[in-house]
């Protein structure tokens, strides 16, 4: 492996993206006690209204008196007159839900299938190892298409169908490391110990693998903030009126011309997020510094 | 090159080579200086680590970024008055032209991916302004003289799928291919099989002899040097510490690492099961050097005063039989 | 080589068995009848009834699975709901604009990966290999998506050199065409770049620390020359196999990109067929996509060993 250009010293691209990963993180789970419009209300007065508009309606109260509200579109409003500032912080959840739910996914199931294969080796590890190429063998996106369309759009289908397609490489990363500790001493003397097979698996191998899994899963979220990003891009992800950010581009498309900040805002900010992760997980897989981290 | 004989080939003076690592700078080279006549063979022995490749290396500009070489070094060579005075560009002009390398692993210092026979014309269609078929014939009467059977066949193969022999021969061809008028050897026999060892040391003098060119060999077997050198060079630490003639070096050794080296030969006149003298000690850290002779802690003659002052390269009774250690054997100091 | 061949070969029909029978099951499992949503609304029990037989829905499933992959051979796909156009015959007329985009981004991209990735390699660690890493990392953190937006807005809505969408066909001028294909191409290309170049590198910078190269030097030739002859081929083998995986991938990954600026491909097909629900044309695409990302990754290993001569010969000697 050739020495990558960042130094295992913490640069300021790694504070950049930790600062930017908590800020993210922190407002998509706060979303609701924040200060902020709703994420679906249609102002029809002020469609594409630009960045920093500020509108004071008349609208009754509670008690049917009249008074006057006073907003701020902070960020503009988008082709139907919502708060594009507020459906990016919702839009964050989406994002965030998708992009760690469905490392996680793979790092449960491929950590345990990997670990099997490369623990007991022989045939589960030759039937694992085979039925895992052929999920591989698969297109990825395509397959997602495929699954999307079958089951029918939606946050949980989604995250199950590219939960199934990253397991594979996950069992692959942790096959690879298992492999590499099965043999060690540490292990030897456990089983002398008379630990069991499960106990060795848990103690001694886990604590090992954990880490060149979780520089891969790293690497992962940016990957899979994208392909939500494409899937509600062409309206197969998320649905409406839940705000996503690649639906949001989507939306701005339309009008790229006239107002392109719908569009540019929310590309702004999900190439920020996945850059984060994608630094993170870069800084993490120099630490360990496995090849098979790579895949 | 019209000089008056004899014609001085390569002439280095002062030479010295730091290598900066991570945690410190080692002096890989020591103020090395030597001669170098047409058509002789200067041996450059020492153990690994004694700085004898990089002394190579860095008359060919082949040294890593890290490795950089200390202002006052010169070398001369015959019709170019300061080799490191030269552009990038003109040095390349001279590189595989008028001095050539012949590297340690012949396996790994080809091309896994090139035809051996396009490695061997490179240098002539650069050098020689030759058309590919040419630089095509001459190779193939090229590879015939290094004793390379078949070499139409040859010609169209790759490195692997020729024996270690076979690759050096193919290194020394493209070494040889320019006639170049000095030869550097870096361990030529050391990764082959002992049986090839001698045909390769035959191959490379009777060459040497026909064109009249110079060459260095470094080789870490002072067995080797004493059959084929005319003058002979050990180097440690760094530093030159007995240079002399062959047979003058062979009949008088007055260092005493030199008799260590010459005493760990195995030699066939010994009788069976004879136990091979080795030296003992570490080689010294060359990232801190000592004040006196570097290689006074493993030598058995060391006194106080070879752990305070450092011995210079001076002649004994001989002229040209120069050593660095203050109490010489054979000589009174 | 004819048992690395042979061992290939097998592997790549267990592959294309297991992917076919998964692309029927999926079809099968579907939640709703196929027979009821194929004869549409107002149809009586007895025309469902009869496309069910023609279908031969009512068979074992084992049995329509043969009898499917057996027409599917035979490029029999079925016809589209929607359009009643035979689907090998709608994918054969949108193939050659895919092929064709596939080419044009790739070629982008290795007109952007082969230099940086040597420059970089060749100047390791200094501030110019810094510069494009740092560079290379940030366009990989850019969807494609977001890329051709940003290229329609800076070239066709800014400037207004390039069309923002609309494919032209090869029949109305080479150029046209290929200009119908420039944004399309480099929204793929400038994303990928960065990818293909940090694989050349990480594998050009061990190459360069290879004695050959030493000898190579010590040849007298122009470094240029090292670097493009000697020190580029034995570092391109990753880069073939991932340049491989990524013309498979981007048979399907295209969709995006030919459904942004109409490009009439395979991908705008899928997406077509995906939003009318046309149950056939979306089996049809996926089979077809899938088939042919698993033989381009099996030709590129075969590719693969012709270019390392070292696998190439490792049987023989």
């Amino acid at each position: 492996m050739a020495e990558s250009f960042h130094k295992k010293i913490p640069g300021i691209s790694f504070w950049f993206s930790i600062t930017w990963i908590i800020l993210v993180t922190t407002i998509a789970i706060c979303a609701d006690f924040l200060p902020l419009l709703e994420y679906d209300h249609m102002d029809w007065d002020n469609p594409e209204a630009s960045p920093g508009t500020c509108v004071e309606k008349q609208v009754n109260d509670n008690n049917g008196e009249q008074i006057y509200q006073k907003k701020i579109y902070l960020l503009g409003t988008d082709t139907m007159g919502r708060d594009i500032f507020t459906r990016l912080i919702f839009g964050t959840r989406i994002s965030l839900t998708i992009g760690l739910a469905v490392p996680v996914i793979g790092l449960i199931f491929g950590g345990i299938f990997g670990m099997l294969a490369g623990f007991y080796r022989g045939k589960i590890e030759t039937v694992m190892m085979a039925t895992m190429d052929i999920i591989l063998a698969f297109p990825g996106i395509v397959l997602m298409l495929a699954i999307t369309f079958y089951l029918g759009p939606g946050i949980k289908n989604l995250v199950i169908a590219l939960g199934i397609l990253v397991i594979p490489a996950f069992t692959r990363v942790a096959r690879a490391n298992t492999l590499k500790f099965a043999q060690s001493e540490f292990v030897q003397a456990a089983r002398m110990m008379g630990q069991k097979d499960v106990g060795i698996m848990i103690f001694e191998i886990l604590p090992n693998i954990l880490i060149p899994m979780a520089a891969y899963a790293l690497m992962l979220v940016g990957y899979m903030i994208m392909v939500e990003g494409v899937l509600s891009f062409l309206g197969l992800g998320v649905q409406a009126p839940v705000p996503s950010w690649g639906g949001m581009i989507a939306d701005g498309k339309e009008v790229l011309d006239q107002a392109p900040f719908i569009a540019l805002f929310p590309s702004f900010i999900m190439f920020l997020t996945v850059l984060s992760f994608n630094l993170m997980g870069d800084y993490l897989r120099n630490l360990v510094d496995t090849k098979e981290g790579q895949l | 090159m019209n000089n008056s004989l004899p014609a001085r080939t390569l002439e280095v003076k002062n030479l010295s080579v730091k290598i900066h690592t991570s945690h410190n700078i080692i002096q890989a080279v020591n103020d090395v200086s030597f001669n170098l006549q047409e058509g002789k063979t200067l041996a450059i022995v020492g153990e690994s680590g004694s700085g004898k490749s990089i002394l190579c290396k860095s008359i060919l500009r082949l040294l890593p970024k890290s490795a950089v070489v200390a202002k006052e070094s010169r070398i001369l060579f015959n019709g170019y008055d300061d080799l490191s005075l030269l552009s990038q560009k003109e040095f390349n002009k001279i590189r595989g032209r008028n001095i050539a390398m012949i590297f340690q692993d012949p396996m790994s210092s080809l091309n896994p991916v090139m035809k051996v026979g396009k490695q061997i014309a490179e240098s002539l269609l650069h050098h020689m302004g030759m058309n590919r078929k040419q630089a095509q014939k001459k190779v193939i009467g090229l590879m015939k003289s290094m004793g390379i059977a078949m070499p139409e066949q040859r010609f169209f193969q790759y490195p692997h799928q020729l024996s270690g022999g076979i690759c050096q021969r193919v290194a020394i061809a493209i070494a040889l291919a320019c006639n170049p008028k000095l030869l550097i050897a870096d361990e030529p026999t050391t990764a082959l099989d002992v049986t090839v060892q001698a045909e390769i040391l035959d191959l490379l003098a009777f060459r040497q002899s026909q064109k009249r060119m110079s060459m260095i060999l470094i080789t870490h077997d002072l067995g080797v040097a004493i059959g084929r050198a005319d003058e002979i060079a050990v180097m440690y630490a760094g530093k030159i510490v007995e240079q002399a003639p062959a047979e003058e070096l062979f009949s008088n050794i007055r260092m005493p690492y030199t008799r260590a080296l010459m005493a760990s030969i195995p030699r066939l006149d010994n009788p069976p099961h004879t136990t091979l003298a080795c030296i003992d000690g570490q080689p010294p850290n060359l990232a801190r050097p000592a004040k006196g002779c570097c290689f006074a802690p493993r030598c058995s003659r060391a006194q106080d005063k070879c752990i305070k002052e450092e011995p210079l390269l001076r002649p004994g009774i001989k002229k040209d039989h120069v050593f660095a250690c203050w109490y010489p054997i054979g000589e009174a100091s | 080589m004819m048992v690395f061949l042979g061992k290939k070969l097998f592997r790549l029909i267990v592959v294309i068995l297991a992917v076919t029978a998964i692309t029927f099951l999926m079809v099968n499992f579907l939640p709703g009848d196929i027979a009821i949503t194929t004869a549409g609304f107002g149809a009586s029990l007895e025309d469902v009834e009869a496309i069910r037989e023609d279908l031969g829905l009512n068979k074992n499933i084992v049995l329509r699975y043969t009898l499917w992959l057996f027409d599917a051979a035979q490029g029999r796909l079925g016809q589209s709901f929607l359009t009643d156009e035979p689907v090998l015959e709608a994918i054969s007329q949108r193939l050659p604009v895919t092929i064709e985009l596939m080419i044009i981004s790739q070629m982008f991209a290795l007109m952007l990966a082969i230099p940086f990735g040597i420059i970089s390699a060749y100047k390791s660690g200094t501030n110019i290999d810094k510069t494009i890493n740092t560079l290379a990392f940030s366009v990989m953190s850019i969807p494609t998506f977001v890329m051709a937006l940003l290229l329609i807005f800076a070239f066709s809505l800014k400037v207004n050199w390039l069309p923002a969408t609309g494919y032209v066909p090869f029949s109305e001028g080479f150029w046209l065409n290929i200009k119908s294909f420039l944004l399309p191409g480099f929204s793929i290309a400038l994303v990928e770049w960065g990818y293909l170049m940090r694989i050349l590198r990480s594998d050009m910078i061990s190459t360069l620390q290879e004695d050959y190269i030493l000898m190579a030097k010590s040849k007298g030739l122009p470094t240029v020359y090292i670097l493009f002859k000697h020190a580029l081929r034995p570092s391109c083998f990753t880069l073939i196999t991932i340049l491989g995986i990524q013309v498979g991938h981007l048979i399907g990954g295209a969709v995006i990109v030919e459904n942004i600026f109409a490009l009439p491909g395979i991908g705008s097909l899928l997406i077509a067929a995906i939003y009318g629900r046309d149950y056939t044309v979306v089996q049809g695409c996926i089979l077809f996509i899938t088939i042919a990302y698993v033989m381009i990754n099996f030709f590129v290993d075969i590719l693969y060993s012709i270019l390392d001569p070292r696998i190439r010969f490792q049987n023989r000697t």
